[in-house]
Order: structure tokens, then sequence, then C-alpha cells
């Protein structure tokens, strides 16, 4: 799976846990720039990937995540 | 009472009082448990989780430890605030909170936090970032009235603002909480606004439909 299919897909994860179906995704995207990305959209959200891709976060890796373009990459380092 | 309070940094032996705190603060002198109701847990359970997201000792939440002031008197844990700068460590307190929550909550919990999420999320609210917030405020019932939170807060503060840029402090109240609100004003917040939501559903889940954000200015 490359880059660009990693960001289609959780594009339409984004879209279903914060119910909104405009959100574009950027790799520069952080959590202040998306409505209602509280705690527990987060974890809606990182629990939805993780069933999607079939992989597992660390703790570690998940503190590592400042923005959706970690978030793609460490997608693809997993997938 | 306030000349034999001593206050300290929690560290990891006071995460029993921590969790105490925690759980009266988010109880909002009432029966409902938001980590219980929203994720569908006994409360023995919510004790469990919150000890193992406290012990993974992440910085920049309500879920640190760093985060925690606590005062004593006569050795015995009377008093904790948790607060912290947002943003400091480059991820929102909500998102760290999250990844915390997520490690250690069951797969069955969070499914059930999801189906319920639509009545649950009318109350978003967020952290300005470089700001100060107040996460947790938990005064023991027996020590209510002393002036121990306003002298924890200062102290908080005031590690805050050393050399630092100076910033405002933030907190979000219930807004059934009067005497916490009252407490607030009287130590120079001002509340700047309300979030409210119509559904009736949610008080099955959270203490109360609607929030305040108060800030205090800092005096520069």
């Amino acid at each position: 799976m490359i880059k660009k299919n990693v960001i289609l897909i959780l594009t339409d994860i984004f879209k279903e846990i914060f119910n909104n179906e405009d959100i574009v995704l950027d790799i520069k995207m952080t959590a202040k720039d998306i409505d209602n990305w509280d705690s527990l959209t987060h974890m809606l959200l990182i629990a939805k990937i993780e069933e999607k891709f079939s992989i597992k976060f660390k703790l570690k890796e998940l503190s590592n995540l400042d923005n959706v373009g970690n978030l793609v990459e460490i997608i693809n380092e997993k997938i | 009472m306030i000349e034999k309070l001593e206050i300290k940094k929690a560290s990891k032996k006071d995460i029993d009082f921590i969790i105490e705190s925690i759980i009266a603060a988010e109880k909002n002198n009432t029966e409902i448990l938001s980590y219980s109701k929203i994720f569908n847990l006994k409360i023995s359970k919510v004790k469990e989780i919150l000890k193992q997201t406290l012990l993974f000792n992440v910085d920049g939440c309500e879920l640190s430890i760093s985060s925690y002031l606590i005062g004593f008197i006569k050795n015995k844990p009377v008093a904790s605030v948790g607060a912290w700068v947002e943003g400091k460590t480059g991820l929102p307190s909500s998102t760290i909170k999250g990844n915390l929550l997520f490690k250690s909550m069951p797969t069955d919990s969070i499914k059930y936090a999801k189906s319920i999420f639509n009545i649950t999320s009318k109350l978003y609210t967020q952290y300005i970032l470089n700001s100060f917030c107040i996460g947790i405020v938990y005064i023991k019932k027996n020590y209510r009235g002393y002036g121990i939170f306003k002298k924890i807060l200062e102290i908080h503060i005031n590690n805050i603002n050393k050399g630092e840029r100076k910033m405002n402090t933030y907190v979000h109240v219930f807004s059934n909480n009067i005497s916490a609100i009252k407490t607030y004003e009287k130590n120079g917040f001002v509340v700047i606004k309300e979030i409210k939501s119509d559904d009736n559903e949610i008080k099955k889940y959270l203490p109360f439909n609607k929030k305040q954000i108060l800030i205090k200015k800092t005096d520069d």
C-alpha cells in the first residue's frame, strides 16, 4: 500500500469518526485543525486505524504522532 | 490550618490520592462518574485504568503525575491540583489523555463509548495552546474553606511563570458546581464562555449539560 492510498483510507476514517464529509486530510494537519478532536474521538480514531490497517501502535509511537504526516509514515512502516 | 499546609510535587507514591482526586473532581458533587458511564465500567475497573495511565508517566495532561501538586497536613494528603501548560510537550492534552486511555482501556469499553458518542460529544471544549490549564482540583471535605486551593494555585502559577513568557490560566467547570465557580471567581477568574447541550440524555453520562470556561489573566 503506498502513501497515497493510506491517505485515502485515513480520510474515510476521519470522515466517519468526526462525522464530517468535508474533511480533506493534509500531511501538516494536527488535532487543532479539526473540530471535536478530543480525548474520546482520538481513542476512537486510533482504534479504527488499528482495525482498518490490522496494526498495533505502541504508546511511544502514539506519543510522537503530532500531525497527519507522521501518522501516514508510521502506518506505512507497519503495513 | 493553612500554616500547617505543606505543598509538594506529586510522585508515584501519591498515585492513590491522585486517583481519589480525579474521581471526586469528575463526579463534580454528583453520583455520575463519566469514566464509568461513558466506558461502561465499574468504579474498581476505572481506578485500575487510571492507575495504569498514571504509571505510564507521560507528561502534559490530567493523567500525568507531573501535573499535580499535593497539599499535605501532618503528612496526610488533603488536597491536589492537576494543571499543565497546554501543548508544551508538542501534543494537545486531549491527545495525550486519549493515547493513555486507549492503551489502558478494554476494547469493549471503547466500542461502548463509540455507541453513545453522538450524545457525549456535544460538550466538546478545547484548551488554548500555550496557556496554563487546570484539569483537576480536589480538596478533602473537612479541609475546604481554609484557602488551600488558593495557596496551591499560587505555587503552580509561580512555577510555570518562572523564566518563561507569562500565560493566562484556564479552567473548565460544569455549571452546576456553583461553589467551585464562586471559588474561582474569588481567586480572580472570570467566566468567558458557557457551552451547552440541549440533549438531556447527556446527564446519564456526564454530571451536567452545561460547562463554563473561566480565565485568570496574567498580572502582566
